[in-house]
């Protein structure tokens, strides 16, 4: 579970660390609850949406002017993330420029049903709105992604 | 699968009507060697997502949270150390509601007076002794 809440995380955040910390403490906050457990229907979809949350505050805290300078550093480390560095394929950072440009209700909607197959249930349930919400943005999100990708393709056609 | 069946998958993706179930099918598909050349930019999405999946977090992190969350040895000591605390407490309040504090030694009031006139009279004498030297 752990690791679909790092890559919600990351999702949102675009920092490796930052989405580390987000997880830990979602985590520790988790197990310093577990009495109340059983009260809940699905442990992963409270998880997913205290990510959620505690990464929308961070972002929240990043606009702030007094630290607006250093956090957009932040922001551009992204790009030397790990696993960034191994799509180096250019199709790839063409679908994640784009993915990373939608609205943040797209992105979210997109990475918890195309990365980590969710319900449309479920994404409602984490991200508190109502199932026609959810396709309207998984609509828009995934036909984004088809026309920025059938852009580039064709693009590359008259160039050779 | 059929071509035509992936093309009504394809169809049906795009206006968000399948399943979990049949997008699986579709990433299977594409994962697959018999992908048409003008699906293979479909091809590049759901290779996109497999990809975004394989995501994880640092070694650490796993470390870290069950650190945190972990009953310390330490801390153990020092619950133990609060019981032993709280039943030797216990102990010497049980014995002292045991042992009375005050007795009465005398009945008469009259001899219990005269009693304590000698006492102090012994203590202001001793007193006084004590006291003439430094005259």
């Amino acid at each position: 579970m752990k690791d679909k809440l790092y890559r919600l995380a990351l999702r949102l955040l675009l920092n490796g660390h930052d989405a580390e910390d987000v997880v830990q403490d979602v985590m520790i906050r988790l197990w310093s609850r577990r009495e109340e457990w059983g009260q809940w229907q699905s442990l992963e979809a409270y998880c997913m949406t205290a990510v959620k949350n505690s990464c929308l505050d961070r972002l929240r805290r990043r606009q702030l002017p007094s630290v607006g300078e250093e956090r957009a550093q932040d922001v551009n480390s992204h790009d030397k993330d790990p696993h960034e560095k191994m799509i180096a394929k250019e199709t790839f950072m063409q679908i994640r420029k784009c993915m990373d440009e939608l609205p943040q209700n797209q992105q979210l909607v997109m990475q918890l049903r195309e990365v980590e197959g969710f319900s449309y249930n479920e994404i409602a349930e984490v991200m508190g709105i109502s199932l026609d919400q959810v396709k309207v943005n998984l609509f828009r999100a995934r036909n984004a992604i088809k026309k920025s990708i059938i852009q580039t393709e064709s693009s590359w056609k008259e160039n050779r | 699968m059929e071509r035509e069946q992936i093309a009504q998958l394809l169809e049906k993706y795009w206006q968000v009507e399948t399943t979990v179930e049949e997008e699986k099918m579709l990433a299977e598909y594409f994962r697959g060697p018999d992908v048409p050349a003008e699906w293979e930019m479909y091809r590049e999405i759901f290779s996109f997502y497999e990809q975004e999946r394989k995501v994880k977090p640092g070694e650490g992190l796993e470390e870290r949270i069950m650190e945190r969350v972990r009953p310390r040895p330490k801390l153990w000591g020092a619950w133990w150390s609060a019981a032993a605390c709280i039943v030797v407490a216990l102990g010497i309040s049980v014995y002292q509601r045991d042992t009375p504090t005050i007795k009465d030694t005398y009945d008469d009031p009259q001899q219990a007076l005269a009693a304590v006139q000698k006492a102090l009279l012994v203590a202001s004498r001793n007193m006084n002794k004590g006291l003439h030297p430094l005259k």
